[in-house]
């Protein structure tokens, strides 16, 4: 029952890193990401529009990992009708398992560029765990909106994401994930399903 | 005495109707109307701190962001300080491009309408 409780507790109050990693100024951000893969729960502030702190806590693969978060906006082009970002992630952090304490470090460099229309995004991250491995993963999100919602408004979007992942150098699998993003107001929801089977949820949380 | 009675309350029902059953349903102001056009504004995500931080100003009345015609709508009060550079530099630290910005000093506030009185309070209860 106190899983559950917490659980939904997190669930209410979190946030994806499928959107933007840095809020408005002043703006606190929790955030929730829940995959086949990993749980993982990340806190962080805007102090300005440009940068975030903020400290993430990821369960995978029964360990626990433990990072300090930097998010930087290195670019934003504006048009009337667009805006692309491009963004630089660092997460210097502490992984656990059941036998010992490493240091690990991740970076991403993460680009997205979108209209009321149309989505898209692409993140390639390197993560380095001391003397064990080093793993790259990449991501691709292409979306459409459904229709072109106003301010206010339910907005739906379909999405498909593409991720691969390689290990110490050696391809490892792509995963394929066609899903359904919907928001209003601060709240934002992705449900989807792999082609193997796999469920991605997130609920997202801005405040 | 009951004839008396009846006078009294008649004349207070009476009374009642003649304060309550005039009411003023429109309240008209002048306000400032703020209107920004801006570029890189196309999602409800990016809007939501615009939002924020203008409510925080105590003379900032209502704000209006409009996805479609690319607009951030700001209804000041009459006497507010808050100048268009003050505004545009707000968006700009928003991560919204402002491209021109333009102040109504005449604005007629959207006239407010006050619940219709009920039958019962029409009659001073």
């Amino acid at each position: 029952m106190k899983k559950i409780l917490i659980i939904v507790t997190l669930m209410l109050y979190h946030y994806s890193t499928q959107a933007r990693p840095i809020s408005y100024p002043g703006g606190w951000t929790i955030m929730q990401l829940n995959n086949d893969q990993k749980n993982r729960i990340h806190i962080h502030y805007s102090p300005k529009m440009n940068y975030s702190i903020g400290l993430a806590i990821e369960r995978k693969n029964n360990n626990q990992l433990t990072n300090l978060q930097l998010n930087q906006l290195i670019y934003r082009r504006n048009t009337k009708y667009s805006q692309g970002n491009l963004y630089l992630k660092t997460q210097p952090g502490i992984i656990w398992d059941k036998k010992q304490t490493k240091l690990n470090t991740r970076i991403t460099i993460s680009g997205d560029w979108e209209t009321r229309r149309y989505f898209s995004q692409y993140d390639i991250s390197g993560e380095y765990t001391y003397q064990k491995q080093t793993q790259v993963n990449q991501k691709l999100r292409l979306g459409v909106a459904a229709y072109k919602a106003n301010y206010n408004a339910i907005h739906t979007w379909f999405m498909i994401q593409i991720n691969s992942k390689f290990k110490n150098n050696q391809f490892q699998n792509h995963e394929i994930t066609p899903l359904i993003r919907l928001f209003k107001g601060t709240v934002l929801t992705e449900i989807g399903l792999s082609l193997n089977k796999k469920i991605l949820f997130n609920i997202i949380k801005r405040f | 005495m009951k004839y008396i009675i009846t006078l009294i309350l008649s004349a207070i029902i009476c009374l009642n109707i003649t304060i309550y059953g005039t009411p003023k349903y429109k309240i008209a102001t002048k306000n400032i109307l703020v209107t920004a056009q801006v570029k890189g504004m196309v999602c409800d995500f990016c809007a939501r701190g615009l939002e924020k931080i203008f409510n925080n100003y105590d003379d900032v009345k209502s704000i209006d962001i409009n996805l479609e015609k690319s607009t951030v709508s700001i209804e000041l009060l009459a006497n507010s300080a808050l100048s268009n550079k003050k505004i545009t530099e707000i968006i700009q630290n928003n991560g919204i491009t402002t491209i021109h910005i333009e102040r109504n000093l005449n604005y007629n506030s959207p006239q407010k309408t006050s619940p219709k009185p009920s039958f019962w309070s029409k009659l001073g209860f």
